[in-house]
Parts: C-alpha cells; structure tokens; sequence
C-alpha cells in the first residue's frame, strides 16, 4: 500500500525521508563493500531486485473475491535478509512511482520507511523468532510474510492519521479510521500472501537449492 | 504496467534533456505541496495535464489508465480524511463534521495537482535517462548499476511472468482460490531460478567482452538549453507567485 504523490504535507515528507535515510544508507554501505568483494554479486541484487519488481506487480487473489498486489517483504526479507531488502525496496519503490505512477518522489520516504524498513525488518525478526523457538518452517514463513505485510499496512496507516489527525479523536481515532478503510482488502491480502510465500518457500527449497544457496552469500553477509 | 514506459520512449519530449524535465517536474511538486491556495493547486494541474496533452500529446484515455490507480487511493483516503470516528455509546460511528470538507478537498487537489507533475516527468522521461542523472548526481556506481540492471532485466522478467500466467490460465490454474494460490506459487518459484540464471549469463557475456565492473550504456540527449531552462525556471518563479499572492 503505498501513499500516493502530493498526499503528505511537505514537512511529513522530508521527516519520513530523514527517518528513511540512515537505514538506506547503511545498507547500500553493506551492499558497496559485499559487491567490492565480489564483483559478481551485482549481477545477483539486479536480477533480485527485478524478482522483488514483479513480485510485488502481481495481481494476488484475496480471500474476499476480490485482487491485489503482494508488498514482497516477507519472501524478499527471506531471501536477501533486511538490510538489502531496504535498499532494493527503496530502488523497486523509485521504479514504482517512475514506471507504474504508484507512491511517489514526495512520499518515497514515508513509503521506504513501511514497506522498506519496517516490512522487512518484522518479517525478518518474526522468521529468526519463531525459527529459534522451534516452529516449522512453513509456520515462521506464514507469519512473517503476513505480519510483515500487515506492518507496513498499519505503519501507513499512522502516518497517514500523523499527517491527518481526527477532529475528534486525535491521531488514534484517525488512525482507527484509516485502518477500517483500508483494511477490507490488506487483511485478507496478507493472508493470502503468507499462503503464497509458504508455497513459494517450500518449492525452492524443494527444487532450487542451489540458487537459495547463492542467494544465502546477500543475507548472510548483509543481514 | 507498458503503458508509461512506452510513452516516455516514443514522447515527442523524449530527447529533451532528463535534468530539465525533471526540475520542472520536481519545482511544480515543490510549488504545490507548499502552497495554501486552490487556485494555485489547480493551476499547477491545469498546467500539467496542458503539457501532456497538447505538448507531449498523450491520449486522454492513455492519461487517465495512467493516472486512475492514484486517484483511487487519494479519493479513499480523502474521503476517511473528511469523516469523523466517534465512539459515543461505546460504538464506533462515523459522521461529517463541519468544516472537514475544505481541507480533504484541498488534499486531494494538491495531490492530484502533484500526480499530474509526476506523470509529465514519468510519461515524457525513459527511467534509463532519470538513472543516469542519479548516477552523475551521486548515487554511486554500485547503486547505480544495480539499479540499471534491474531495469534492464525487469522486462524480460515481466514477459516471463505474463507467458507463465497465460499458460496456467488456459490450463483452468486459477479456477479457485486454492488453486490460484498454488500456480502463483508455482509461477514464482519457477521465476526465481530463470532470473538469476539470466543474471549468470549476463556475468559470462560482460566478462567475455572485457567487464571490469562498469556499465556502460549508449544515451540518445540533447543537451541542457539556456532558453528552456530560463522558461521553466520562469515558469516555476510565476507558480509560487502566485501562490505568496494567494497566501
């Protein structure tokens, strides 16, 4: 769920990106001294940040009847572990608003922060978690690619109420509204894409060993 | 998802120069989101859908399937803008208050106003020319060249996914939400092994033609003219005008 252009006020805007930058810049600084070391690398993080592009430009049926796109946070954070996440969000965002006018160069900040930062990082620490604590893989990855999604759902959604608070009910009760607008279709959606990152998990794992193996040298690294 | 990049390719704006379309964009961005007045916001759209249409001549339908995926979020949000959650009686109600009509309006006034900036940038500029301004402007050459990757295989990684969709379509894949599930699922495992494999070939074809790790891509520009430059910035500078007027 991305904020759209012009939607922020401008001090909203340069806060979001001012809170986004230091978390963008240490994981290109991670990225810089992996792909300094291996050349090859750069190869992998294009081709994987144009995987996290159609990944989340598929259209996911919801459990409601209706379609939506995936974040990708969940299976990217996975995959590439967080810190390159951000980075190849913060670029798969850019491309977002240049190719498909969805967010925007405005919101980019407010935007990498939820689906960027927050998403991946939730997602990460939820499949560490419940791994550590002896759930199965299929249950670590259901949760973190569902909650990781919904996290950028209700981070955007406070800070649209930051920007818009309720006459009435302050930023709480807008928060409560944004929430219920937006819910109808992030609920189910975050269902339906920890469904899917656990079928897509469980097929590399099966049949892809060794491009999760050449994918572990980003995450381990970078993470 | 074609739609804006096919424009940008083939606008009648293409070859002008990526800094001077991208000033115009982001100043008439600058000047809406800072500005306390309607009119300046509806100048600021009127002035950018004027540029689309009659300069860079993007269809109105073509404008409109571009634009309709934002309008849809700024009406949504807009419209939990201009009501209000009570909870009297224990139960959440919404209701009008007076007076919120002006600002939601307003909101999406200037939002649209800055979606339309945005579009003359997006429909008028191939991504490959933004990409080279970021890389001279300091991105760096790592960043840079990741970034022109993933546009260079974001495509061909598109027309694997539409093929692998068509085909699980013809053979009923999703009749069902379980079933769709399951071919999506299919779909991106299968995806992921395919791009990195394109990914290794590229390596092998860079390294068999002497890659010591710089991209190098062929740019078709004009270069930065004083006198367009002078019309934008003028442009820009009668914008906030206006808008110091209107405040």
């Amino acid at each position: 769920m991305h904020i759209m252009e012009g939607f922020l006020p401008a001090t909203h805007c340069v806060g979001w990106a001012l809170a986004s930058a230091p978390f963008v810049a240490a994981g290109a600084v991670r990225i810089r001294r992996v792909v300094r070391q291996h050349p090859e690398v750069k190869l992998l993080l294009g081709a994987s940040g144009a995987y996290v592009f159609v990944l989340s430009a598929l259209k996911l049926p919801s459990v409601t009847g209706s379609c939506s796109h995936p974040t990708g946070t969940g299976l990217a954070a996975s995959l590439f572990g967080p810190t390159v996440t951000t980075v190849l969000s913060a670029i798969v965002l850019l491309f977002q608003a240049l190719l498909l006018a969805h967010g925007g160069l405005t919101t980019l900040g407010a935007n990498i922060f939820s689906m960027g930062i927050v998403g991946p990082f939730v997602a990460w620490g939820l499949y560490r978690g419940l791994s550590a604590a002896g759930a199965s893989l299929a249950v670590a990855i259901f949760f973190a690619a569902a909650l990781g999604d919904l996290s950028t759902y209700v981070v955007t959604s406070f800070q649209l109420a930051l920007a818009f608070p309720d006459p009435a009910g302050g930023v709480a009760g807008a928060a409560g509204k944004f929430l219920g607008v937006f819910a109808v279709t992030q609920v189910p959606l975050a269902i339906s894409e920890g469904l899917l990152t656990v079928v897509v998990m469980n097929l590399l794992g099966k049949y892809s060993a060794g491009e999760l193996s050449a994918l572990s040298v980003l995450s381990r690294r970078s993470a | 998802m074609r739609l804006i990049d096919r424009h940008a390719q083939t606008s009648r704006y293409r070859h002008l120069p990526a800094a001077e379309k991208l000033i115009a964009a982001t100043g008439a961005m600058a000047v809406a989101l800072t500005a306390e007045s309607f009119l300046v916001e509806a100048a600021v759209l009127a002035a950018a859908v004027a540029l689309l249409t009659l300069g860079a001549r993007v269809g109105p339908r073509d404008l409109w399937r571009a634009a309709r995926v934002p309008v849809g979020f700024v009406l949504a949000g807009s419209l939990a803008q201009a009501t209000s959650l009570s909870l009297h009686g224990g139960l959440p109600s919404l209701a009008w208050p007076v007076g919120s009509l002006e600002p939601a309006a307003f909101v999406a006034l200037r939002s649209l106003a800055c979606i339309a900036a945005l579009l003359g940038l997006a429909l008028t500029t191939p991504l490959a020319d933004l990409l080279h301004l970021l890389r001279r402007g300091g991105l760096g050459r790592e960043l840079g060249d990741i970034a022109f990757l993933m546009l260079r295989i974001i495509w061909v990684t598109l027309d694997c996914l539409t093929e692998g969709l068509r085909s699980q379509a013809n053979r009923l894949g999703f009749v069902g939400y379980r079933r769709s599930l399951r071919s999506l699922g299919l779909l991106l495992a299968a995806l992921l092994p395919r791009t990195l494999g394109r990914a290794r070939r590229l390596e092998t074809g860079l390294a068999a033609r002497g890659y010591d790790g710089a991209l190098c891509f062929l740019r078709q520009e004009q270069p930065v003219s004083a006198l367009r430059l002078g019309m934008i910035l003028g442009g820009l500078a009668a914008l906030a005008t206006l808008a110091r007027l209107g405040a």
